[in-house]
């Protein structure tokens, strides 16, 4: 386990774990960025929703290459997708658990997931609009549209988790995704 | 020789072919009728559809794709997109 004490010691003393790498955070907030310019300011029909489109299709293949070789917290296997994992973690918070996790809790992991492959169908799908073989395809279109909804459900749901979790857990995830490392409380278990 | 035959046979069989769907050409006030207008025209109707009072159309030709807006007042093309 990497330990390393924060500056300020004494009796509220915390440790700083790094958690995020500078290219996992830089590719969390650029995809943020992508999906929020792409559902407000950007016409839908023009060719800039197209492009920021694909940059966030490439970000997220990216993103699972560095899964595969990344540093370890960014790996697959630091956030296996499990739902029994899930459904166990959900259980120990209704009990009170405050166990922090390093990388993504296992709720937060399947989110992770989720997300990637809702990009991936609405990347997929807007290229295929694009093509002569699929242009003005009905079920395309709905497809897209249909992903869409699930995104904006999906990132809602994914800010009230950090935002639970923040709450629950004392660790601020947003402060972590920006700086990279996670201040957990002395004495405050980490898995 | 084969191939003016083939001009031929082009430019006989369908005179609308070479007549492209350009702003304020007129299609028709209905869906059917800017659906028939565009057939004839030699266009491969993708989709037809009510869109903010207008008619959207997508369509199809010689590995081009296009979308216009159709005005249901005047049947004239008001927004085209050729790609």
């Amino acid at each position: 386990m990497i330990v390393a004490t924060a500056q300020t010691s004494g009796r509220e003393s915390a440790r700083d774990i790094p958690v995020w790498d500078p290219l996992v955070r830089l590719i969390h907030w650029s995809l943020a960025s992508a999906i929020l310019l792409n559902s407000t300011i950007v016409d839908e029909e023009s060719t800039v929703h197209e492009w920021i489109g694909y940059v966030a299709l490439a970000l997220v293949g990216i993103r699972l290459i560095w899964a595969i070789i990344g540093p370890k917290h960014a790996r697959f296997s630091a956030f296996p997708p499990s739902p029994l994992r899930a459904v166990r973690y959900l259980r120990s918070v209704v009990q009170g658990n405050r166990t922090v996790h390093l990388t993504h809790n296992p709720l937060g992991a399947l989110m992770v997931y989720n997300i990637w492959l809702t990009v991936i169908v609405l990347g997929v799908t807007g290229y295929m609009m694009t093509t002569l073989a699929y242009f003005g395809a009905e079920w395309v279109e709905e497809a897209h549209e249909a992903a869409f909804n699930w995104l904006v459900f999906s990132v809602a749901l994914h800010v009230a988790g950090v935002a639970f979790d923040t709450w629950r857990s004392g660790v601020n995830l947003v402060r972590a995704m920006i700086i990279g490392r996670k201040r957990v409380a002395e004495g405050q278990e980490v898995e | 020789m084969r191939k003016l035959a083939l001009i031929a046979l082009m430019a006989f069989a369908s005179p609308a072919l070479a007549e492209e769907v350009a702003m304020d050409t007129v299609l028709g006030t209905t869906k059917d009728e800017v659906t028939a207008t565009l057939t004839e025209m030699g266009y491969e109707l993708r989709k037809a559809k009510m869109e903010g009072g207008k008619i959207e159309v997508y369509f199809v030709r010689d590995g081009k794709m296009g979308e216009a807006y159709v005005d249901t007042q005047t049947g004239a093309v008001t927004k085209l997109k050729m790609k």
